[in-house]
């Protein structure tokens, strides 16, 4: 259908352009030497050699990693934990509603779910900061864990589990040696999802967060307020780099864990 | 005094919703034997199969092992190894890791591991592929595979799953003499679930043929074969034609009438004059006889088609009935051609009698 063909690649060409067009524009202005983000100024690396001598940006890009790593393990180990009880445990009686309220902050607004958060923290008198952020984090991305790793475990062969059994390994060697090798691809993509959302989450963050625990999209989002600067758009293009790392290693992990 | 069978089922049964899988079944296996369970898929045998390895819990009745009550010993405790139908190797571990984990998994020494590891390496004849991935292996390969992990622990009743269900033809029969070979010079017992008669025939000392959940017949397979004690299992065993009619007894010999003739067969207790009953007769028991025989077990009919089976060939022969009676010849033997008359002959103790 050579007809069809002129449409086809340009609806291709839109679609991408619609998507990745800004994206590009935030990159290739990263490497701009003006000061103004709008005018191009020749290629310069300058932004981001300022962008390390920015201190305040680069203590909030330190605790949105750590947040991340930490809130990610936190997610991760929980949804392994909700992944086996819905998987695992047979068709007990409250299982719908626990499939439900496992799922469901996949969909609740993020406002709400970061104001409930707020409220908790305030109602029991915790103050405010890193370990806070930690846990909001660990509550939203655990639900997007577990659907992973459950998954993994649906597609997993109960008769491995059976045949480590029947040779003799009690529950806690089967686990060890035949379930988590198997799942070991499952945990790695968990966590590197849970990761990205922490990662790149906004509004929890800020309804969580204390003094001293600025995330860097809240730093961001604070300093574009005030103006964009091309040391923003350096930040961002190393976020992105970082996030299509992520990726890019949980793309892996799950080809390998499908063949 | 006889031996304390490895292995006894005692009135169990087990229920999955309204069905019974399994309903009241005793069975005794004996140390050393070459045990099948033999029926269609859904006749309970694999629940069976899967209480004595513990993975299911009998709703009645006890498992013995050795002797000793197991219905409550979880998996990892039973001194029984299962062979997965569909192998269950372990997919991130070697061969030799696979045929090593029951050993670990027993705390055996490094050494002991290593040397029990090539003894069965050899045993299976796995040389060369100890560090493969069970992917990297044919399908042969990975059942000879599960066989050696399934023996590395040296119990004495090995439990098979459908050992053969997934292999091609040719290798089948060959592993079927490899399975007898492996079972004798071990010693063990071998419980083998299969659906495929010639499979348990060929392989088993003894067979339990199953259907909905019961044992229709136990007995060496000469026996369940020539001397069927129902119409379910002389027809799941191999072919068979069965004649139908009202009987009468006249001393020692059973008359049936039938539709397509008059059957004479061998009477036994508990017969009763009058009831409606069938003969079974196997087609290898059945011949070409001359066209003017007459008298009992004497059956006219045309012959309907031939297939040449090497050794022997197998006659469709349409009766009066219309039914197709069939018969084995040999090839060596003159026999009629499509579309001529034939009359059937066979002697009366070739009859086996069945409730219709």
């Amino acid at each position: 259908m050579t007809t069809a063909r002129f449409p086809r690649v340009a609806t291709l060409v839109f679609g991408f352009a619609f998507l990745y067009a800004p994206i590009a524009l935030l990159v290739i202005y990263s490497f701009n030497a003006s000061k103004l983000v709008t005018v191009w100024a020749g290629f310069s690396t300058r932004w981001y050699a300022s962008l390390f001598s920015n201190t305040a940006l680069i203590a909030s890009a330190k605790i949105s990693l750590q947040v991340a790593a930490i809130s990610a393990i936190i997610a991760t180990f929980n949804g392994t934990l909700a992944a086996f009880a819905l998987e695992r445990f047979g068709a007990f009686r409250t299982r719908s509603v626990f499939v439900g309220a496992i799922y469901a902050p996949l969909v609740i607004p993020e406002v709400i779910l970061g104001l409930s958060l707020l409220l908790i923290f305030v109602a029991l008198g915790v103050d405010r900061g890193f370990w806070t952020i930690v846990a909001g984090h660990a509550t939203f991305t655990m639900c997007f864990a577990a659907v992973v790793i459950r998954a993994r475990l649906a597609g997993m062969d109960r008769s491995l589990e059976e045949a480590a059994m029947d040779l003799g390994a009690g529950p806690v060697m089967t686990f060890a040696r035949v379930v988590l090798p198997q799942l070991a691809p499952a945990l790695v993509s968990a966590w590197m999802l849970a990761f990205i959302l922490s990662l790149d989450d906004l509004v929890i963050a800020s309804f969580t967060s204390g003094p001293g625990s600025t995330t860097l999209p809240m730093r961001i989002y604070s300093q574009v307020r005030l103006g964009v600067t091309p040391e923003i758009n350096a930040m961002s293009s190393l976020l992105l780099a970082a996030v299509g790392l992520a990726l890019l290693i949980s793309a892996i992990a799950s080809r390998k864990r499908d063949s | 005094m006889l031996q304390t069978p490895i292995l006894q089922f005692e009135q169990v049964s087990k229920r999955f919703g309204a069905t019974a899988a399994v309903d009241g079944v005793s069975i005794d296996i004996a140390p050393g034997e070459f045990f099948a369970l033999l029926g269609p898929s859904g006749c309970g045998k694999t629940t069976l199969m899967r209480m004595a390895a513990g993975f299911e819990r009998p709703d009645e009745g006890r498992v013995l092992i050795d002797g000793a009550d197991a219905t409550d010993t979880p998996p990892h405790r039973r001194p029984v190894n299962m062979m997965f139908q569909s192998y269950a190797l372990f997919p991130h571990m070697s061969v030799a890791d696979n045929i090593a984990f029951g050993l670990k998994a027993a705390g055996s020494s490094r050494d002991a591991i290593a040397a029990r590891v090539s003894e069965m390496v050899r045993l299976a004849q796995l040389q060369g592929l100890e560090k493969r991935k069970p992917h990297q292996l044919s399908g042969g390969q990975k059942q000879r595979t599960a066989l050696a992990r399934a023996l590395a622990r040296g119990t004495k009743l090995l439990l098979l799953d459908e050992p053969l269900g997934a292999l091609d033809r040719k290798l089948r029969e060959e592993t079927q003499f490899e399975l007898m070979d492996i079972q004798k010079r071990l010693g063990a017992a071998f419980v083998v679930v299969t659906h495929d008669q010639d499979e348990a025939m060929s392989m088993a000392d003894r067979i339990a043929v199953m259907r909905a959940g019961k044992i229709e017949q136990i007995g060496a397979p000469a026996d369940i074969y020539e001397r069927p004690r129902s119409r379910y299992v002389a027809e799941f065993i191999g072919e068979v034609n069965l004649f139908e009619g009202k009987a009468t007894r006249r001393g020692d010999v059973l008359r049936i009438e039938a539709q397509d003739g008059e059957i004479e067969a061998p009477s036994r207790e508990g017969l009763v004059d009058g009831a409606t009953l069938a003969c079974a007769v196997r087609p290898e028991r059945i011949r070409f006889a001359a066209a003017d025989a007459s008298g009992a077990n004497r059956l006219a009919g045309v012959v309907h088609d031939v297939a040449y089976r090497g050794d022997h060939r197998v006659f469709r022969v349409r009766l009066k009935s219309g039914a197709l009676a069939r018969v084995a010849a040999p090839s060596a033997l003159p026999a009629p051609q499509p579309g001529e008359a034939a009359t059937l002959a066979f002697d009366a103790d070739a009859c086996v009698v069945l409730d219709a």
